[in-house]
C-alpha cells in the first residue's frame, strides 16, 4: 500500500503509532460487512430479484431466510452502532475523536480543508482526528443509521409480536403514525439506505485519496491499526 | 400468557355484563316490541340467531363463552338511533352496509337500529328529509350514533358541498351533528382520513371528520370497509359502552390490529420466495404470493384475509390482484404504483413532468452515478495536480 | 303568481342533487333547474399518477356504478397502450358486468325508485290472499308472494306504522299521495319484493365478487386483462357463478319484470308519468361482449324520437360547456389557453314553498347565473338522453332482434303503444327490459368462456409503457346508467390528462348558452304537481333517470371544445395546449 508513497524516508526517521485500536477496527469491519449484507438483502426484500425454481413442495424458504439474514445483521448493526457511540462519547482512548468538534467549530480549518480538497490550499493542522467535512459526514451517517434503526424496528415489531417485538410494539406504532404510516416507514428505510450507499462510496474514495496523497495517509491503519510518521 | 388472557377476559366479561344490564334499564325508544319478537317475526329461529351471535363473537376475537352476551347485546341494540351523513363520497360505504347479512339480519338492522337519516335509503325527500334530520338530532340528543360517509371538503370555505333548501354547507352539517352524538363513527377511508378527494393535490381541501370536530371519532376505514367491519363496530360499541379499544389511528383493534400480510392465505409463498411475476402467469395459476405485482398487504392493517367480503365470497388477494392498502391514511399517495412493489413508488418531480417515472431506486442510482462522476473527476485532477502538502 | 319549489336533498340517489321548479297557480311547472351540490375533482387527482393506478382511482367516482368506471378506465389505458386483451379476460369482464347490471337495476327499482311507485302504508289494507292470487297475473312463478309471505310482510309493516319512531328510514315520506296508483294488493306485492330484493342484491354482489374479489369496488381488472385466473380455472367457482346467476335471473323475470308490468297497468293513465319527455334525442354505444364478435347492445344516436334513422356517433362532436356551471368561463377565441377553475357563486336568497305550504326563506338557484357543478354536454350542439331507454331505442331502431323481441313483447303484454316509451314510465320500463335482456343473454359469455378455456388459458396480455412515448386512448361503452367514455393521455409513463364523459352529466346538465335544456330540466316542464308541498311527481321523474351525481360532476372543458383534446390544469383542471 505504501508503494505509491512518494516520500522517501528511512527506517530511523519514522515511528509507529497506534491509530485505530482493535476495538475500533473490529467494529469498523463488522459494520462494513453488516452494511454490505443489509444492502443486498434489503434490495431483495424490496423487490425479490431472484426466485427459486418453482416446485410443488415449497420447502426452500428463500424469502424467509433472506429476511432472517437481514434481521440478524440489522441487530448486529444496532449493537455495533451503540458500541461505537459509547467509544466515541466516553472512552479515554477516543478523546481525539471528540476533540475534532473543536476543528469543526473553527472556520479557518473549514476553509483550508475545502481548499485542500480543491487542490488550492495546504491541509490544515487538526487538533482532533477528523477534519470538519469528515466529521460532518460521519455525524450525518449516524443520523441516517438512527433513522434506519428506528424504521427497521417499526417494520420489525409489525412482523414479530413476541419478545423484543412485543416490548417495543406500542412505542414503535406511535412512531409509525408520526412518520406517516407503515408504507412511508418502508420508504424512509429505503431512501436512507441510498444515503448510506452514497456516503460509503465517498468514504472509500476519500480513504484511497488520503492513502495516495495524504501526509501520513495509509489505508492499512484500518487493518493493522498502525500508522507511521516522521520522528520529530 | 394464557392465564393473563383468561383473567383479562374475565374482567371484560363482567364489564360487558354490567354494560348490558345498564343498557337494559334505560327506557326503551320503541315500546312496542323487543328484538326477539322481531327475530321470530322475521322467521329466524332462536338457534339461527345464536349461531349468528356466535359468528359475531368469533369475528370480534372473543372466546365462545361470550356468545350469550353478544346475543343479549343485540337485544338492546334497538335503542340506538342512527344518523348517517353523506359528505364528499361515492356511496360505496352505504352499498357495503347494504351487503350485510347473517340470517336475514340486514333487514333487522335496518328496522332496529332506527335509521333516522340516511340519504340513500330514506323515503323522505327535500324539506321532509331535512325535518327528519333535525328531528332526530333534537329528540335523541346525546343518544344517537353518528355515522359519516365521505370526506369533509373545507376548501373555499366549504362551498364544494351544500345540502338542503337552506344551502347549508356539508362541513357545518357534520360539525353540528357531531356535537350531540353519543358516538361518532367515520365510515370508510374518506371520512376517516379524507380519502380519495384528499389525495394530492386535494383540489377541494377535503379532510377527515376528526379534523372538523373535537369529539372523539372512531375510524372504520376501507374503500369501502367490509360490511362486517361496519356492523361489527356498531356492536362493539354496544358491548363496551365506551369507545372500543383503538389502535394508533383510532381504528377498532378487533378489526385493524393485524396486517393483511399477517393473516394472508398466500403468506407461505411469500416466505418461500415464490412470487407471481406477471398477472396470468403459471405462478398466478398456482396462487403464489402477489408481493411483486404490487400487493400492499405488508403495510396495511385490516382483517380482509379473515372475514373477506360479500359473505366470505372472496377478497382481493384471492382474486389474484393483491391489496391496495385502502384502509391506510393517504394510501393513494403513500402506497406507490398499484401493480408494483412499494420500492417502485413514483416521486413527482417539479421539472414539468420530466423524470415523472422517478422511483427511490432511480433517484438513488442517479445520485450514486453523480457521486461516481465527481469521484472520477477529482481523482483525475489529483493525478495531474496532487494536493498541496 | 309563480312560486318556487325547492327539493334538496333529493334522496335515494347517488350523490348530492337539488331540483328547483317554478310553478304557476295551477301547480304546473313553468321552469326547472337542476343543481348538483358537490364537487370532488378526481380528474385533477389522476394527473401525474401511474396509468395502472388510474382505473382504481376512477372507480371511486362512484360506489354504486362501482364497476363501470373501473372497466371503462382500464379500457382507456389499454386503448392508449394498444393492448388487445385475451378473449378470456373480455368474457370474464362481461360476466362481472352482468352482475353489475342485475344488481344495479334491481336496487334502483326497488330501493331507490320503488317508493315513488309503491305506497307502503297502503299495503296494510291489502287482502293477502287476493294479493297472492293477483301475483300470478304478472308472472307464472311469482316470488315471495305466497299468502303466508305477504301476511308476514304486512305484520312487519303494521308494527312500523303503529309506531312513529319505528318508521326509521320510511318516516315522513309522501305516503297517501294522490298519484300513487297501485291498489293495496299491488302495493303489498311490490313491498314484499322490496324486502326480498334486499336479499337478492346481496346475491348479485356475491356474483360479482366471485371474479371481482369484493363488491362494492371490485378489484380484479388489471391493464391487459384480469387477475382472477385461479377462480376462472376452478370449476367449483364457475358453478357458483352459474347457480347464483340463474337465481338472480329468476328474480329479474318473476319479480322485477312482473312488477313493471303491474306498474304499466296501474300507471298507464297517470299523466305525470306518461307525459311526453322533453328531450327526444338518444345516444348509446355498443357494449356487452358475449362472444368473440357478439355484442348485446348497439351504437348510434337518434334525433327527435325518429326511430327510422340511427346515425353513427362521431366522438369528436361531443362537447361540454359551463355557461350555467360553477366553473369560470373561457374566452371562446382562445380555447386552449384558458383554464377552467371552480367558481362557486352559490345560491341567492329568496322564498320557496315550505313543507307546510307557506312561503319560507330559502337559498335559491339564480337561473340567469351559474347554479350547478354539472356541465352541459352536447352532441353536435344537441342535448342527448343516455341510459337503458336510449340503449333500447337505438337497438330497436337498428333492428337488434334481442332488443326488438323484448320491447315488442312488453308492449304486447301490456297493450301499450310504442310512444309510451318516450315517458317516465317508458324509461323505468326500459331499465327492467334491459335487465331482462342481460338476465337472458349474458350467460352466453359464460358458455363461450368455458369453450375458449378448453383451448386457451390466457387471461392477461403483456405490455410495456415506454416512458419516451406519448399515448392517448379512450374506453367507451354503455353501462347501467348509459353511455360512458373515459379518456386518458399518457406521457413520461404517467397520466398526463384525464377526462370522463358520464351518463348522468348528459341527463342532469343545466341549460347551455343557447338556453337549450338538458333531459332532466326539459322533462319537468309542464308537469302538473298535485300537492306543491309534496312534489312526488318531480322525484319520480328524476329518479327514473337513476341519477348518479358523483359521476356526473367532473372537471373539464371550455366552451364547446372537443372533449378528447382537453387537458386538466394541475390545480383545477384547466385547458392546456395539446
Amino acid at each position: 500500500m505504501n508503494t505509491t508513497n512518494k516520500e522517501e524516508v528511512s527506517a530511523q526517521q519514522i515511528e509507529q503509532e497506534m491509530e485505530f485500536t482493535p476495538a475500533y477496527r473490529w467494529q469498523h469491519w463488522i459494520r462494513a460487512i453488516a452494511i454490505l449484507i443489509l444492502i443486498i438483502t434489503g434490495f431483495y426484500i424490496s423487490v425479490p430479484f431472484f426466485t427459486p425454481e418453482p416446485n410443488s413442495e415449497p420447502t426452500n424458504f428463500l424469502q424467509a431466510i433472506i429476511r432472517n439474514l437481514h434481521l440478524v445483521f440489522g441487530f448486529v448493526m444496532i449493537a455495533v452502532v451503540i458500541w461505537k457511540l459509547y467509544l466515541t462519547l466516553f472512552a479515554e482512548k477516543y478523546k481525539s475523536e471528540r476533540v475534532s468538534v473543536l476543528d469543526m467549530l473553527n472556520p479557518v480549518v473549514w476553509v483550508k480543508q475545502i481548499g485542500y480538497y480543491l487542490f488550492m490550499t495546504k491541509h490544515p493542522h487538526l487538533k482532533g482526528v477528523y477534519n470538519p467535512l469528515q466529521l460532518m459526514a460521519y455525524i450525518g451517517l449516524y443520523i441516517v443509521f438512527f433513522i434506519l434503526i428506528i424504521t427497521g424496528l417499526i417494520l420489525y415489531v409489525n412482523v414479530y409480536h413476541e419478545g423484543l417485538g412485543g416490548l417495543l410494539y406500542a412505542p414503535m406504532r406511535e412512531l409509525e403514525v408520526m412518520l406517516g404510516g407503515l408504507a412511508w416507514v418502508r420508504e424512509l428505510h429505503h431512501i436512507s439506505m441510498w444515503i448510506v450507499i452514497i456516503i460509503v462510496t465517498i468514504h472509500i474514495y476519500m480513504a484511497i485519496f488520503n492513502a495516495v496523497f495524504g501526509k501520513q495517509g495509509s489505508m492499512d491503519a484500518i487493518f493493522s491499526g498502525l500508522k507511521w510518521h516522521k520522528k520529530h | 400468557m394464557n392465564h393473563a388472557k383468561d383473567a383479562s377476559y374475565d374482567a371484560l366479561y363482567s364489564a360487558f355484563e354490567e354494560r348490558i344490564a345498564q343498557l337494559s334499564k334505560l327506557s326503551r325508544m320503541k315500546e312496542e316490541q323487543s328484538i326477539m319478537d322481531v327475530i321470530e317475526e322475521k322467521g329466524i329461529s332462536r338457534r339461527d340467531f345464536m349461531k349468528w351471535a356466535g359468528a359475531i363473537t368469533a369475528m370480534l376475537s372473543l372466546p365462545s363463552s361470550f356468545t350469550p352476551l353478544v346475543a343479549d347485546a343485540v337485544k338492546v341494540v334497538d335503542r340506538l338511533p342512527i344518523i348517517w351523513l353523506h359528505m364528499a363520497e361515492c356511496t360505496g360505504c352505504t352499498e357495503s352496509l347494504l351487503r350485510s347479512d347473517a340470517p336475514s339480519i340486514d333487514s333487522l338492522i335496518f328496522d332496529y337500529i332506527s335509521l333516522e337519516y340516511q340519504e340513500t335509503l330514506m323515503s323522505a325527500v327535500g324539506w321532509q328529509a331535512e325535518e327528519n334530520l333535525e328531528h332526530a338530532m333534537e329528540k335523541y340528543k346525546g343518544r344517537y350514533i353518528l355515522m359519516v360517509e365521505g370526506g369533509i371538503p373545507i376548501g373555499n370555505e366549504g362551498s364544494f358541498l351544500t345540502i338542503g333548501g337552506h344551502g347549508k354547507k356539508g362541513m357545518d352539517i357534520a360539525k353540528d351533528a357531531s356535537e350531540n352524538a353519543a358516538a361518532i363513527f367515520a365510515i370508510g377511508t374518506c371520512s376517516a382520513y379524507g380519502g380519495i378527494q384528499a389525495a394530492a393535490p386535494n383540489p377541494t381541501g377535503s379532510v377527515a371528520l376528526s379534523d372538523v370536530t373535537d369529539k372523539p371519532v372512531i375510524n372504520v376505514p376501507g374503500c369501502p370497509p367490509s360490511e362486517k367491519n361496519i356492523v361489527g363496530t356498531l356492536l362493539h360499541y354496544l358491548l363496551y359502552g365506551t369507545l372500543p379499544a383503538l389502535d394508533v389511528y383510532n381504528r377498532p383493534k378487533w378489526a385493524y390490529r393485524l396486517r393483511i400480510h399477517d393473516l394472508c392465505e398466500r403468506r407461505g409463498h411469500f416466505d418461500a420466495g415464490e412470487f407471481v411475476e406477471q398477472f396470468g402467469d403459471e405462478a398466478a395459476k398456482d396462487g403464489y404470493c402477489l408481493y411483486k405485482v404490487g400487493c400492499k398487504g405488508p403495510y396495511t392493517f385490516n382483517n380482509c384475509a379473515k372475514n373477506k367480503f360479500n359473505q366470505g365470497t372472496s377478497w382481493p388477494v384471492q382474486v389474484g390482484f393483491g391489496c391496495i392498502g385502502c384502509s391506510e391514511p393517504d394510501f393513494w399517495d403513500t402506497m406507490g404504483t398499484t401493480n408494483e412493489p412499494l420500492g417502485s413508488r413514483l416521486y413527482q418531480s417539479v421539472f414539468s413532468g420530466l423524470g415523472a417515472d422517478a422511483t427511490a431506486d432511480k433517484i438513488g442510482l442517479g445520485l450514486l452515478m453523480a457521486t461516481g462522476v465527481g469521484i472520477a473527476a477529482h481523482a483525475a485532477i489529483a493525478a495531474k495536480k496532487p494536493p498541496k502538502e | 303568481m309563480s312560486k318556487r319549489i325547492v327539493v334538496d336533498p333529493i334522496t335515494r340517489i347517488e350523490g348530492h342533487l337539488r331540483a328547483e321548479v317554478v310553478v304557476d297557480d295551477d301547480g304546473v311547472v313553468t321552469d326547472a333547474y337542476i343543481s348538483s351540490t358537490l364537487w370532488r375533482g378526481l380528474e385533477v387527482i389522476a394527473k401525474g399518477r401511474d396509468p395502472r393506478n388510474v382505473p382504481l382511482l376512477m372507480q371511486r367516482i362512484c360506489g354504486v356504478c362501482t364497476y363501470s368506471h373501473y372497466l371503462k378506465s382500464t379500457m382507456a389505458v389499454e386503448d392508449a397502450l394498444g393492448i388487445k386483451i385475451p378473449l378470456n379476460a373480455e368474457l370474464v369482464r362481461t360476466l362481472m358486468n352482468a352482475a353489475l347490471f342485475l344488481h344495479d337495476h334491481v336496487v334502483h327499482f326497488y330501493h331507490l325508485h320503488g317508493v315513488d311507485w309503491v305506497d307502503i302504508t297502503s299495503a296494510l289494507k291489502a287482502d293477502p290472499k287476493k294479493a297472492s292470487e293477483l301475483a300470478f297475473k304478472y308472472s307464472k312463478n311469482p316470488i315471495a308472494t305466497g299468502e303466508n309471505d305477504l301476511i308476514k310482510v304486512q305484520e312487519t309493516v303494521a308494527k312500523f306504522a303503529s309506531n312513529p319512531q319505528g318508521l326509521g328510514p320510511f318516516a315522513n315520506a309522501y305516503w297517501g299521495h294522490s298519484t300513487y296508483k297501485f291498489t293495496p294488493e299491488q302495493n303489498l306485492i311490490a313491498l314484499s319484493h322490496y324486502l326480498k330484493a334486499l336479499e337478492m342484491q346481496r346475491l348479485a354482489a356475491q356474483l360479482m365478487a366471485i371474479f371481482g374479489g369484493k363488491n362494492p369496488h371490485p378489484q380484479s381488472l388489471v391493464v391487459g386483462g384480469v387477475s382472477c385466473v385461479m377462480d376462472i380455472l376452478d370449476p367449483a367457482r364457475m358453478g357458483e357463478y352459474l347457480t347464483k346467476y340463474k337465481k338472480m335471473a329468476d328474480f329479474v323475470h318473476n319479480a322485477y319484470l312482473a312488477d313493471i308490468k303491474m306498474a304499466a297497468e296501474a300507471y298507464k293513465d297517470e299523466p305525470s308519468v306518461t307525459k311526453p319527455m322533453g328531450v327526444r334525442n338518444f345516444m348509446a354505444f355498443k357494449d356487452f361482449k358475449v362472444g368473440r364478435d357478439e355484442y348485446l347492445f348497439d351504437s348510434g344516436y337518434i334525433l327527435k324520437g325518429d326511430l327510422t334513422e340511427v346515425l353513427e356517433i362521431n366522438e369528436d362532436l361531443i362537447t361540454e360547456e359551463a355557461t350555467h356551471s360553477w366553473y369560470q368561463d373561457d374566452e371562446p377565441q382562445h380555447p386552449y389557453d384558458g383554464t377552467t377553475i371552480p367558481n362557486h357563486t352559490g345560491f341567492v336568497d329568496g322564498e320557496s314553498i315550505g313543507p307546510d305550504g307557506e312561503m319560507i326563506h330559502s337559498k335559491l338557484i339564480d337561473p340567469d347565473g351559474k347554479y350547478t357543478w354539472i356541465k352541459s354536454p352536447r352532441y353536435d350542439g344537441q342535448p342527448m338522453e343516455v341510459g337503458p331507454l336510449a340503449c333500447l331505442l337505438v337497438g330497436y331502431a337498428k333492428g337488434n332482434t334481442i332488443i326488438k323481441d323484448a320491447v315488442d313483447g312488453f308492449l304486447k303484454e301490456t297493450g301499450l303503444p310504442l310512444e309510451i316509451l318516450f315517458s317516465t314510465l317508458g324509461r323505468t320500463a326500459a331499465r327492467s327490459l334491459q335487465a331482462g335482456i342481460v338476465a337472458d343473454n349474458a350467460i352466453k359469455a359464460f358458455h363461450n368462456l368455458i369453450e375458449n378455456l378448453k383451448v386457451d388459458q390466457d387471461t392477461c396480455a403483456p405490455y410495456v409503457i415506454d416512458n419516451d412515448k406519448e399515448y392517448k386512448g379512450r374506453g367507451i361503452g354503455d353501462v347501467p346508467r348509459g353511455m360512458l367514455i373515459h379518456w386518458i393521455r399518457i406521457k413520461n409513463g404517467v397520466c398526463e390528462n384525464y377526462q370522463a364523459t358520464v351518463p348522468s352529466t348528459w341527463n342532469a346538465g343545466p341549460k347551455d348558452a343557447n338556453g337549450v335544456r338538458g333531459p332532466y330540466e326539459a322533462d319537468l316542464l309542464n308537469l302538473q304537481i298535485a300537492d306543491v308541498t309534496k312534489p312526488l311527481e318531480i322525484i319520480r321523474i328524476i329518479h327514473s333517470y337513476d341519477p348518479c351525481i358523483a359521476c356526473a360532476v367532473h372537471v373539464m372543458d371550455t366552451k364547446g371544445n372537443k372533449l378528447a383534446e382537453y387537458k386538466v390544469d394541475p390545480l383545477y383542471g384547466g385547458v392546456c395546449n395539446t
